[in-house]
């Protein structure tokens, strides 16, 4: 865990040096009023908890406050879409994590275009690893390979059908080369948790923070992290791309990282992105978010709108690359 | 940990516990969880969810305190009007409409309300002290179910349709099917794939299937307002004497310690399985104690064992859903999922740390809810046990007031995109409702299957996937013990009602 504090405290300040400094000469009106954040999932849920913390941090430098609207439904898109058709004057926001809601949007195909939000800041990143029962004494990835290759393992856990996680599953067994046979689908990551707990299914796909409890506890263990990009959680753990089985920036770097960010209807000014995105930044340097970041396992560390509607391109290009869009809508 | 070391830590919880403003927050979540479960559709995760925020700048272990007092409020709080209106507050409460309203109908609300407050509070309390006692042991427990199990519990549920549903068997099934096929509506659980959506009837699609708390408030709270537009006066029909004392009630509750304390368990149990949750622990509790009863056929009539098996039940399982949500970060139901984004928020780490290095804390949390259950018995005794003269009251008034308010609740339920779905399902619902009340179809039968189909078919699914599509998954007593014992148990509930009078002429004639 403290290693994790040291992780995140570091990489925010390398953020804080490459800040912008022009926008006092923005829009000075901006914000005169609470700034409605719009979470596209449930209240208490990971996107939920983590943009409330860096929002309401983010409140005192921005100088307003932020009021949370949770919009629910078809894997985010819901939420995603009222923003999507808003005023784009930055009074409305949106939070939610790619590689996910924009591969939800991907499969789905509503009639709106994710691609067209504007990016605010990222705010955090966290990993999928792989995660064993501890019984099986799995040691790494290549002896996860081997021991799938002679038939002792065939399935593997992960969280709902044509999912980010069941992306991130094809995409470990068509391009890195585990030859898994089943997918079981959970609902959530904790059931997910609890099947690899009670050896229901021997290895599962989760993000690092949910597979700590069950490590701690001894019954389950950490196999590899699948981005290269490492775990703040596991910090000694291996990458797939450490192995010979991947190598970095491959596709499964982009695809297994989850990363937290804000976002802003098409067309909103981009002085104004600016404005809320230095007060993120700040809001994010606070010792109350790197404490909320140690409690939780979470990495909280701060990039600019640039770096936020990159990525979102990064994602909506990989994806349909990697995997089949039709065989995933048909699973 | 020594006996004395984990004795040391429960004083010092209760001291946290007992100490300013934590008590305070304890009141405070308890009575606005009462409020908020009273109100029909919205829940303990709503409340819960309404607070998450404001919890912010507390202490961590108050803000969980008063997450979790108000969870525990809003199961109390679902009660009330079920009681007294057939309107259940929570879908927990559903089955406390079974015997709670016509207690109403008689003019017995205040014994049931009394009842109601007594049994939930002594259930809440002995399964918190057993929760403490034996936290380490159930984690096991809570492991050793998986897929199969799961589904089998649904199904020993779907099975109490046989046990609970009066007259005919056919109505009965045939009510119990009409509800599980409404849950086949919307994307699969297995595959992303569209089913029943209806998109050429409807000009869109039903793409997140139907609500069952949607149908729960059509079933009960508008179809039973349907039925007394056609009466008058008031709710209650018998001479009803409203300064009664609370004591009846009382009496009642502790003439039935077995009743109490196995529904008590059979709520925590239930409870600490993730995914079951509550609504079904006290339907498997109702049917238990229908089951058990030499008068089965004054359930549903206003039989107060009925009701203080689902009231039991239903508190039972608050203490029960916390296990693995704290030793995992498993919730295992709504109401969790938000307690955990919540304990995340104020920066506490669930895990097995919760019952080592940081008992205190999850002591602290069982105290809260021991202190809160005593709150609930005073309220429930002498304040809510006052809203009884609402059954004295015209009905042209209740009927709108409920009809609003049942409608408000729907409209909360889900995001814009159902709002109008939900409303259409609860007045769609009230209206077959009426009509299967009028014909005698098992409303029961029909939650039973309304709230167990999904809970069957994802862990059936599941359960076949795991194991190559071999039923021997459900019947392998080696691997699978768990599993075998409720088949057996499920054979047993199919086939006693039909073996039983055999049984008993047999025993009779030796």
């Amino acid at each position: 865990m403290e290693k994790a504090a040291v992780a995140t405290v570091g990489l925010t300040a390398l953020a804080g040096c490459v800040g912008d400094d022009d926008d006092a000469n923005g829009d000075e009106e901006y914000p005169d009023r609470s700034v409605e954040m719009v979470i596209p999932f449930g209240e208490g849920g990971g996107t939920d908890v983590f943009a409330r913390n860096v929002a309401n941090a983010a409140s005192d430098f921005l100088g307003q406050s932020f009021s949370f609207n949770n919009v629910t439904g078809s894997g985010g898109l819901v939420g995603t879409a009222e923003v999507h058709s808003a005023e784009p004057d930055a009074y409305t926001l949106l939070a939610f994590n790619p590689p996910s809601t924009p591969t939800s949007w991907l499969i789905q195909q509503p009639d709106f275009d994710i691609g067209e939000l504007e990016g605010v800041a990222i705010i955090g990143r966290f990993p999928y690893i792989i995660t064993a029962n501890s019984d099986y004494e799995v040691e790494n990835f290549s002896d996860l390979v081997d021991r799938f290759e002679d038939g002792e393992f065939s399935q593997i856990a992960g969280q709902g059908q044509g999912t980010m996680v069941d992306v991130v599953a094809r995409v470990l067994r068509d391009e890195v080369g585990l030859p898994w046979e089943d997918y079981i689908a959970y609902d959530g990551g904790g059931e997910v948790t609890q099947a690899v707990l009670s050896d229901e299914v021997s290895i599962g796909i989760g993000t690092d923070s949910g597979a700590l409890e069950g490590v701690e506890d001894g019954r389950m263990d950490p196999v590899a992290c699948i981005p290269s990009g490492g775990s703040a959680v596991f910090p000694d753990l291996d990458t797939i791309a450490d192995t010979e089985f991947a190598e970095e920036g491959d596709n499964i770097d982009t695809l297994a990282m989850l990363q937290p960010c804000y976002w802003a209807p098409p067309g909103t000014p981009r002085d104004r992105i600016d404005v809320v995105s230095e007060a993120v930044e700040q809001g994010i340097a606070t010792d109350e978010v790197q404490a909320f970041a140690e409690d939780s396992g979470n990495v909280i560390e701060y990039s600019g709108p640039d770096e936020a509607s990159a990525l979102l391109q990064e994602v909506l290009e990989t994806v349909p690359e990697v995997v089949d869009l039709d065989e995933l809508r048909q699973s | 940990m020594t006996f004395a070391e984990g004795l040391g830590i429960f004083f010092e919880a209760v001291t946290i516990a007992f100490s300013w403003p934590t008590i305070g927050w304890i009141v405070v979540g308890i009575l606005v969880g009462i409020v908020i479960g009273a109100l029909p559709g919205l829940g303990p995760s709503l409340g819960m969810a309404i607070m998450l925020p404001l919890t912010l700048p507390l202490e961590p272990v108050n803000a969980i305190i008063l997450l979790v007092s108000v969870y525990s409020g809003a199961m109390y709080g679902g009660a009330i009007a079920a009681i007294l209106m057939n309107a259940p507050g929570t879908s927990a409460a559903a089955a406390t409409t079974f015997d709670g309203y016509p207690m109403s109908r008689r003019g017995e609300a205040l014994k049931a309300l009394s009842i109601s407050a007594t049994a939930s509070s002594i259930a809440g309390f002995f399964t918190v002290i057993t929760l403490i006692l034996l936290s380490p042991v159930l984690i096991e427990v809570v492991l050793a179910f998986q897929s199969p199990e799961y589904f089998l519990i649904a199904l020993l549920g779907l099975a109490m349709i046989t046990v609970i549903s009066k007259g005919s068997m056919v109505k009965g099934l045939t009510a119990g099917m009409f509800g599980l096929m409404i849950t086949t509506i919307g994307t699969t659980s297995f595959a992303v794939a569209p089913r029943y959506t209806f998109q050429d009837q409807l000009g869109f699609t039903l793409n997140d299937g139907i609500s069952f708390v949607a149908v729960l408030i059509g079933l009960f709270a508008i179809a039973e307002m349907f039925k007394l537009a056609g009466e008058k006066g008031g709710i209650s029909r018998g001479k009803t004497i409203m300064t009664g004392s609370v004591v009846p009630g009382i009496k009642s509750v502790l003439s039935h310690p077995v009743t109490l304390i196995k529904s008590g368990y059979i709520g925590m149990l239930i409870g600490a399985i993730p995914g079951a949750g509550s609504t079904v622990s006290t339907f498997v509790a109702y049917g238990e104690s229908v089951r058990a009863s030499d008068d089965p056929e004054s359930f549903g009539k206003g039989n107060e064992v009925g009701l203080i098996a689902a009231e039991s039940s239903n508190n039972g399982t608050i203490g029960g859903s916390l296990i693995p949500t704290l030793s995992f970060g498993i919730p295992g139901s709504a109401a969790t999922a938000v307690l955990l984004g919540g304990l995340i928020m104020h920066g506490l780490r669930p895990g097995p740390t919760m019952f080592s290095e940081q008992l205190v804390t999850t002591y602290s949390l069982f105290v809260a809810l021991l202190v809160g259950n005593v709150i609930i018995l005073f309220v429930g005794l002498f304040v809510i046990t006052r809203t009884s003269i609402i059954t004295r009251v015209d009905t042209e008034y209740i009927i709108p007031i409920i009809i609003v308010l049942a409608l408000v609740g729907a409209y909360g339920l889900r995001g814009p995109s159902q709002t109008w779905l939900d409303i259409w399902t609860v007045l769609l619902l009230g209206g077959i409702g009426y009509y299967m009340k009028m014909y005698n179809y098992s409303i029961i039968a029909f939650v039973l299957g309304v709230v167990l189909g999904g809970i069957a078919e994802t862990n059936l699914d599941r359960s076949l996937q795991l194991s190559g599509g071999s039923w021997s998954i459900f019947v392998d007593p080696l691997n699978q013990p768990l599993s075998f014992v409720l088949v057996v148990l499920i054979a047993f509930l199919l086939v006693g009602p039909i073996i039983k009078p055999y049984l008993t002429k047999a025993l009779a004639n030796r």
